[in-house]
C-alpha cells in the first residue's frame, strides 16, 4: 500500500454522554465544525480521549458513522478500533472500512499486557487483515498498557508482513527512539506526533509533519500556530505557543490529565459532552470553579478554540 | 358580518404573493452571503450593513415558513446560506452575537445587545426543526444559555449605568424570553423550560403588569417597584401588545386558559390606552404620568406596533370570543391596510407620522426587515383559517 503521510494535527476527540450515561451523537457536528475551524484536520475517534475501552461495540459503531456524517469534506475520519477482545477489533476494523473511513489505529491492549513484539505484531496484524484497504496506524502509549517495546525493532518486524502498516502514533518520551523511527527506511513510515508538550523539537529534527493531539480539542489554535509558525521560520513565536502549550497542560495535570479534565474545559469553552464514564473521577463542581480561575489566570479563554 | 374566508384569503396572499417574493428577490446576497435588509421602497439596497437582529430574524422567518406553510426548496436555501453567514461571522467563535457587520461579514458593533442572541437561538432552533441537522441545535442550545447567563445583566460589560444608584430592569427580556422559551421547546430539558417559563409569566404579569396602572410599564426598579423618572414612566403599548399574544400562545400550549383571559384583558386595555384619538393608530411612546418624552419619536405610527396589535386581537377572538377584540382587529385592520399598504410597491411602510402619512418610505432598514410583516400576516392567516 502507498503510503500518504498525514499532514497537520489530527484531533481525538471526546465521546459526548447525556446526562443518563448514554452516548449522545447531537454534538458531534457542532464538534467536528469546531475543529475543522481551528485548523485541525481530522480526528482520531473512540481512542484514549474517546473512552474507548468504556464503549460498547455498538456505541463505536455508531460513533463511527456520527463522526463520517458530520465531517466537512477532506476531513479525515481515523478510527481507534483497538480493544481487549481481537474479534470485536476486526469487526469494528471492518466497518471503518465499510463507512468509508480515512484509516484505522488501534493501541497494544491493556489486558493481557503485551511484553515481546511478537504479539504485538500479530495482533496489529490481525486487526489490519480485517481492514485491508485502509491505512493502519499503530497508537504506542506505553504509558496506559505497560507495551514499553522497542519501535525501531517493530518496524522491521512489520515492515514487509502487514501490507497496509501505514505508521505509528508516537505518545512516549524518547525524541531520540521517535526519530530513529522516522528515520527507518528512508523514512518510508508515517510517523505521527503524539504528544503536545512536545511538538516542537520533533519538528526542529525535520520529522513530525503530521500528529495526533488530545488538547487540541480545546487548544488547537495554539498547537495548530507551532506548526504554522514553524514553517514560516519564525521560531520565536513557535517557542512562544509551545510554552503556551505546556501551560494549559500544567493547568490540566492537576485535574486529572485530558480524558477528565480536558473533557470538562469543552464545558467551559462551551461544548458540553457530559461526564465521563466509571471508573473515571469526574471533576466536582468545586473543582470546576478552580479549573476555571486557573485556566483565566493563564488568559486561556482568550487563546483556546473558537466556534 | 365579517367574512373571515376573504379575510383568510387576502392576509395568506399578502403574504405568499407580494410579501415574501419582495425578500426573495431584493435582500439575499448572492455574493457574501446574508441578507440585506435596507430597501427602498422599491426594493433597491440603500445600504449594505447587516445587522443581526435581523439577519437572524430573516433565518427564523423563511425557516418558518418552511416548517409551517409548505416544504419549499427556495426557503430553505436561503435560510442555510443565512445561517452559515452567521456561523462564519455573526458571533465571536463563542456564540456571542455582534450586532452588526460589514457586507463582507467583518464585525463592526460589539456583541452589547441581548437581543442578537434571542433572534439567534430562535432562529437556529427553526432551523433544525427544518433540517434535523444537529449542529443548529447544539448552536441554539448554546446560545439560549448565554442568554440566560446574561439575564440579570444584559448589557453586561456595555452597560452605561453606573452600578448601584438606580438599578433598573426592562420588560423586553422576560417578554421576549416567553417566546424564546417556547420556540425551543423541543430542544430543552422539559423541567427547565417550565422553571423559565414560569420565571418569565412573572415578571410579565406580575412584575412589568401594574394592576394599579392596569397597564405594562417597559421599566421598574430591580426590587420590583415603579420608578418616577424617564425610564421608569416610559409605556410601549406596541411590546405590551406583542408580549400578550406570547401569553396567549403559552396559555393555550399549556393548557391555561386564566392566562389567556388575563392576556386578553390586558391587550385590549392597551390597544384602548394607545390608540390616537384624534388620527387613529397607536402611539410609539407614550409616559404613564402625561410628562413630555424623551424619545422624539413617541407620536410615531410603527408597522410592528400594528401588525401585533392585528395578531393579539384575533388571537384574542378566537381564543376567548371577545367581541372587544373581533371590533378592535376590524378597527385595526382597517387602519392598517389604509396607510401601512404600499399601493405601488410590495411590504410595507414602517413608520408614519402621527397623522398616518408614510415618514420614510423604506421598506427594510436597521430595524425593520423580513419578519415583522411577514410574521404577522403568518399568524392572522392562520389565526382566521381556525375561525
Amino acid at each position: 500500500m502507498q503510503i500518504q503521510k498525514i499532514e497537520g494535527l489530527i484531533d481525538a476527540p471526546f465521546t459526548p454522554f447525556a446526562s443518563n450515561g448514554d452516548v449522545d451523537l447531537s454534538p458531534i457536528p457542532a464538534y467536528a465544525a469546531m475543529l475543522a475551524k481551528n485548523g485541525l484536520r481530522g480526528v482520531f475517534i473512540n481512542g484514549s480521549s474517546g473512552e474507548g475501552y468504556m464503549l460498547t461495540a455498538e456505541e463505536r459503531v455508531q460513533l463511527a458513522e456520527a463522526w463520517m456524517a458530520a465531517v466537512p469534506r477532506g476531513f479525515k475520519v481515523i478510527v481507534h478500533v483497538g480493544s481487549c477482545c481481537l474479534r470485536e477489533s476486526r469487526r469494528l476494523a471492518a466497518h471503518a472500512q465499510q463507512v468509508g473511513a480515512w484509516g484505522i489505529g488501534a493501541m497494544a491492549p491493556p489486558f493481557p499486557k503485551i511484553c515481546r513484539l511478537e504479539e504485538l505484531v500479530r495482533y496489529c496484524e490481525e486487526i489490519a487483515s480485517a481492514a485491508p484497504s485502509l491505512p493502519f496506524y499503530f497508537y504506542h502509549i506505553p504509558a496506559f498498557n505497560g507495551a514499553f517495546l522497542p519501535m525501531v525493532d517493530f518496524l522491521k518486524a512489520v515492515d514487509g508482513r502487514i501490507p497496509n502498516f501505514a505508521g505509528i502514533k508516537y505518545t512516549f518520551e524518547s525524541i531520540y527512539e521517535y526519530n530513529q523511527c522516522r528515520l527507518y527506511g528512508q523514512g518510508r513510515f508515517d510517523m505521527l506526533h503524539g504528544q503536545d508538550e512536545t511538538l516542537l523539537p520533533q519538528l526542529a529534527m525535520g520529522g513530525a509533519r503530521g500528529g495526533i493531539g488530545g488538547t487540541t480539542n480545546y487548544n488547537g489554535r495554539c498547537l495548530v500556530g507551532i506548526m504554522k509558525a514553524w514553517e514560516r521560520g519564525d521560531l520565536e513565536e513557535a517557542r512562544r505557543l509551545q510554552n503556551y502549550a505546556q501551560e494549559v497542560i500544567n493547568v490540566i495535570c492537576y485535574f486529572r490529565g485530558n480524558i477528565v479534565g480536558g473533557k470538562r474545559i469543552m464545558k467551559l469553552i462551551g461544548l458540553p459532552l457530559g461526564a465521563n464514564r466509571t471508573p473515571f473521577q469526574n471533576i466536582t463542581p468545586e473543582e470546576e470553579s478552580r479549573l476555571r480561575d486557573e485556566l483565566e489566570q493563564i488568559d486561556f479563554f482568550n487563546n483556546c478554540n473558537l466556534f | 358580518m365579517i367574512d373571515f374566508r376573504a379575510l383568510e384569503a387576502q392576509y395568506k396572499s399578502e403574504l405568499l404573493e407580494r410579501v415574501m417574493p419582495f425578500w426573495m428577490s431584493h435582500s439575499i446576497d448572492n455574493e457574501c452571503g446574508g441578507f440585506f435588509t435596507c430597501l427602498e421602497r422599491d426594493g433597491t439596497v440603500y445600504d449594505t450593513d447587516k445587522f443581526i437582529w435581523l439577519q437572524c430574524r430573516q433565518v427564523w422567518m423563511l425557516a418558518t415558513l418552511y416548517n409551517r406553510v409548505e416544504r419549499r426548496q427556495e426557503w430553505l436555501d436561503a435560510a442555510l446560506q443565512g445561517a452559515r453567514f452567521l456561523l462564519s461571522h455573526g458571533h465571536d467563535g463563542r456564540y456571542n452575537w455582534y450586532f452588526s457587520l460589514t457586507r463582507e461579514g467583518k464585525p463592526l458593533v460589539q456583541p452589547y445587545n441581548i437581543f442578537s442572541y434571542t433572534f439567534a437561538a430562535i432562529a437556529f432552533g427553526q432551523l433544525y426543526k427544518a433540517t434535523g441537522d444537529p449542529l443548529y441545535a447544539t448552536v441554539a442550545r448554546q446560545t439560549f444559555n448565554l442568554v440566560l447567563q446574561r439575564r440579570s445583566s444584559p448589557k453586561g460589560q456595555w452597560s452605561k449605568a453606573v452600578p448601584g444608584t438606580r438599578p433598573l430592569k426592562t420588560f423586553d427580556l422576560p417578554m421576549i424570553l416567553c417566546n424564546v422559551a417556547l420556540e425551543l421547546e423541543s430542544l430543552l430539558e422539559p423541567s427547565f423550560l417550565s422553571e423559565t417559563i414560569d420565571l418569565c409569566l412573572h415578571e410579565v404579569l406580575e412584575v412589568f403588569y401594574r394592576p394599579e396602572l392596569d397597564l405594562v410599564v417597559e421599566c421598574v426598579g430591580t426590587d420590583g417597584q415603579l420608578v418616577d423618572c424617564h425610564e421608569g414612566r416610559l409605556l410601549n403599548p406596541g411590546h405590551a401588545i406583542e408580549s400578550m399574544w406570547f401569553v396567549m400562545d403559552l396559555g393555550s400550549r399549556l393548557g391555561r386558559p386564566e392566562l389567556i383571559s388575563q392576556a386578553t384583558q390586558i391587550a385590549l386595555r392597551e390597544v384602548e390606552y394607545g390608540w390616537d384619538p384624534v388620527y387613529g393608530g397607536i402611539f410609539y411612546f407614550m409616559d404613564r404620568l402625561g410628562r413630555p418624552l424623551q424619545q422624539l419619536e413617541f407620536d410615531q405610527k410603527l408597522w410592528w406596533v400594528h401588525i401585533e396589535a392585528l395578531i393579539a386581537m384575533i388571537k384574542g377572538y378566537r381564543l376567548t370570543g371577545s367581541q372587544e377584540c373581533l371590533s378592535w382587529f376590524e378597527r385595526l385592520h382597517a387602519y392598517v391596510w389604509e396607510h401601512f399598504v404600499d399601493p405601488q410597491y410590495p411590504e410595507w411602510f414602517g413608520y408614519l407620522t402621527r397623522r398616518g402619512e408614510p415618514l420614510l418610505t423604506l421598506k427594510g432598514g436597521k430595524w425593520k426587515g423580513c419578519f415583522h410583516v411577514p410574521r404577522g400576516l403568518l399568524q392572522v392567516w392562520q389565526t382566521l383559517s381556525a375561525l
